[in-house]
């Protein structure tokens, strides 16, 4: 009997049976995504250390897996978006089933998801990353921020240069602590691959951005010495916000906030001192834009050669610099302009007009320049008025046409469409905020949603014909995949998304994909 | 083990009754990994069994073979990646028999074998509330050794408190969580297979049983 009752606190303790579940299953979770791929989308999950991508190519989706390190903190696609580039945080093993990783930035194929992922050590838990337009070099930074606040020490000024086309190994990636006036880096802009005359090739130049502070590193030779560039005038902090690139003439242009004018940096051949020394140098101007420039936006001519049009408010002007030469002619305009868009876009179409907009002045006028022999002081400039019933809070070129969406509203209702080659505006009203919206890629539809409507709203760009989609469930963004596929992501952590096969398809020609992030997750082992 | 087999050695015959049956709680460890991504906790439920002795003529004296059917029910919570509720439940089904032994006066050991069935049922909520469930039906098999503390021992009647040590094994169950949806028409949906959720483990079950 009493050996009997000896089995009783068995049974009890049997309520406490342990059998160490794997830390995987507790740790955070967060799904950055959906990210736009070419024909596919991309989920990056940092809870199973895993891209899940979904093909839209073909008319059954295709789920495909690649794995990546420990605790994903930041993902952006490639500019050609065939590789999605994602920062792992990496894990500190403490605990049982935990392991030691460092700091990762992984280099996913999209073409070849299944093949393993390039893996470059970085250092430091970066959180930006900024990619070269020829997929090359990456650069990965700390944003001003931080990711988080594990760690002990931080150098916000510590650079790592990847060098892409290189597997990971010694010397690649490199790491690189910029020099520093107190200021840390708020952007890095690549640039595509520029020769400067009398150097050895085309090269990829990174120009980091920093209050009062503008580095340029010679991203393909990054054991040599940056170049500081000091911007600050003794006044109030210059910060530089836009670079854009003349890679013809090895140059590029730079806006900043509280700066006197454009700055041109002309990289020009400097003959090395010593092994090591950077063979370049840069060559400063300031264009005659005058005024401190709101806006800037570069074209060539149909003879190649390279403009900028810069808005100075504080002049009242527009300027149209001659970027080979500095000769610059104004236009005046009466309304403070912030936002410069040129038309056509894309591609190698020579822009013939340019759309003028007062965004932070929320003014209802918008005006239409017209670029056609416009640097000819001869010729006089053709400025058009446009005048709205309502403020303008944003406009958004519309790919591959002469089109731009006008947002009159913060909650995005009420919208209006610009036809550039009219010069003339056609208003659009939405049943809810437009919380997420796309264009098809070729221009055709405007792709909107709102996520308390479970509907996407369709608007046939050439008549302006509305229509609209029902879903099953209420979507939380929406995307258009190059393929002109319609992604709806519901945002669901299983993952839970409509597939709308083109903007006249009915509901029995959509599908709904559901679960897609936790596919078969049982059955694998921690 | 080897201290049961001692026992039954000692014992005595005594019968109180040709049928059986008992309720109590089951606890059921769940140590497989796909188990693990479910719960950390231990599937809890009730239990009750039927059985019949069978009239047959057995070598050793005493030793008395019973025809059992029982059903069981388990439940466990958990959550996963700190924000995914899953809710899993467990509906058995068995049939099988027991062997019966009379250890020292009011207490017996029995073994015990059957084969059934088992309904599992997962749901999964996340944090915006929406929900996901499926339910699948796989074999199931469990061996185990119990032990009868008699408060009563009548020729016609007997109570008395049970306990049950076994393994359960149980096949993969195939999962593929549906959401919860209304009675409007559906846009055609693929729906992605979570995996296989095997619930075999150790478990063990107290309660009462009775003999008429």
């Amino acid at each position: 009997m009493k050996k009997t009752l000896l089995l009783l606190p068995l049974v009890i303790s049997f309520g406490c049976w342990d059998d160490s579940r794997a830390r995987v299953w507790d740790r955070d979770r967060t799904v950055l995504g959906p990210i736009p791929l070419k024909t596919q989308i991309a989920y990056v999950d940092s809870g199973l250390d895993r891209v899940t991508f979904l093909d839209l190519a073909n008319d059954r989706p295709v789920t495909t897996r690649a794995a990546i390190g420990r605790n994903a903190i930041y993902a952006m696609p490639s500019p050609d978006r065939h590789r999605l580039f994602v920062i792992t945080r990496g894990e500190e093993a403490i605990h049982e089933g935990e392991i030691d990783q460092a700091p990762m930035l992984w280099s996913v194929d999209t073409q070849h998801p299944e093949a393993t992922a390039a893996a470059y050590a970085i250092g430091s838990p970066f959180d930006r990353i900024a990619v070269s337009p020829d997929n090359t070099i990456a650069v990965a930074y700390f944003s001003a921020a931080g990711p988080d606040a594990a760690g002990f020490f931080r150098n916000p000024n510590e650079l790592a240069i990847v060098d892409l086309t290189k597997p990971p190994g010694d010397g690649n990636p490199t790491l690189k602590t910029i020099r520093s006036f107190g200021s840390v880096p708020e952007g890095i802009t690549l640039s595509p691959p520029m020769i400067v005359p009398g150097t050895d090739g085309a090269r990829t130049f990174a120009f980091v951005l920093s209050e009062n502070n503008l580095t340029v590193l010679d991203a393909n030779h990054p054991e040599r010495r940056e170049i500081s560039v000091r911007l600050d005038l003794g006044g109030e902090p210059v910060i530089p916000r836009e670079v854009v690139f003349a890679p013809n003439t090895a140059s590029a242009y730079i806006r900043s906030d509280h700066a006197r004018d454009v700055l041109q940096l002309l990289l020009v051949h400097d003959e090395p001192l010593a092994t090591g020394d950077n063979d370049f140098r840069p060559q400063l101007a300031e264009l005659g834009a005058g005024g401190g420039p709101t806006d800037i936006a570069v074209y060539d001519d149909p003879t190649g050669r390279r403009y900028l049009l810069a808005s100075t408010p504080n002049t009242g002007e527009i300027v149209v610099i001659d970027a080979d030469t500095a000769q610059f002619r104004s236009i005046p305009i009466s309304d403070p302009v912030d936002r410069i868009l040129l038309f056509p876009q894309g591609g190698d179409a020579v822009p013939h007009k340019a759309l003028l907009a007062s965004i932070g002045a929320r003014s209802k006028n918008l005006h239409v320049l017209d670029l056609d022999n416009i640097s000819d002081p001869l010729t006089q400039t053709r400025l058009t008025d446009i005048t709205l019933d309502q403020p303008v809070r944003d406009v958004v070129p519309v790919p591959a046409r002469d089109l731009a969406m006008i947002v009159h509203d913060d909650a995005r209702t009420v919208l209006g469409l610009l036809d550039m080659t009219t010069e003339s505006t056609s208003p659009l009203l939405g049943v809810g905020k437009l919380d997420s919206y796309d264009f098809s890629p070729d221009g055709s539809h405007l792709i909107g949603a709102t996520d308390a409507v479970s509907r996407v709203g369709f608007v046939a760009l050439d008549n302006l014909h509305p229509t609209d989609f029902r879903l099953d469930d209420p979507p939380v963004r929406v995307l258009s995949t190059a393929n002109a596929k319609i992604f709806v992501d519901h945002g669901d952590l299983r993952g839970h998304a409509t597939i709308i096969p083109s903007a006249d398809a009915t509901r029995d020609q959509a599908l709904v994909m559901d679960g897609f992030l936790l596919t078969d997750v049982l059955d694998q082992e921690p | 083990m080897r201290a049961l087999l001692v026992l039954a050695l000692l014992g005595t015959s005594a019968y109180a009754g040709n049928n059986e049956v008992s309720f109590g709680s089951s606890i059921r460890a769940l140590p497989s990994s796909s188990a693990d991504a479910i719960t950390p906790d231990s599937m809890a439920g009730p239990a009750f069994t039927y059985a019949r002795a069978l009239d047959l003529d057995l070598p050793i004296d005493g030793l008395r073979l019973w025809a059992q059917a029982s059903f069981e029910g388990g439940m466990a919570t958990g959550t996963m990646f700190q924000t995914m509720q899953t809710d899993v439940s467990a509906v058995m089904v068995t049939a099988g028999a027991m062997l019966r032994y009379k250890v020292v006066r009011n207490v017996f050991a029995n073994a015990r074998v059957a084969f059934g069935g088992e309904e599992t049922v997962l749901r999964l909520t996340d944090p915006m509330g929406n929900t996901a469930r499926d339910h699948s039906f796989v074999g199931v098999a469990r061996g185990s050794g119990e032990v009868d503390v008699m408060f009563v021992d009548k020729p016609r009647f007997g109570i008395g408190l049970r306990v049950e040590f076994g393994y359960l094994a149980a096949g993969g169950a195939g999962l593929v969580p549906h959401r919860t949806q209304d009675d409007t028409l559906k846009i055609p949906l693929t729906e992605a297979s979570i995996g296989h959720l095997d619930l075999s483990g150790p478990y063990a079950t107290i309660g009462v049983m009775s003999q008429f």
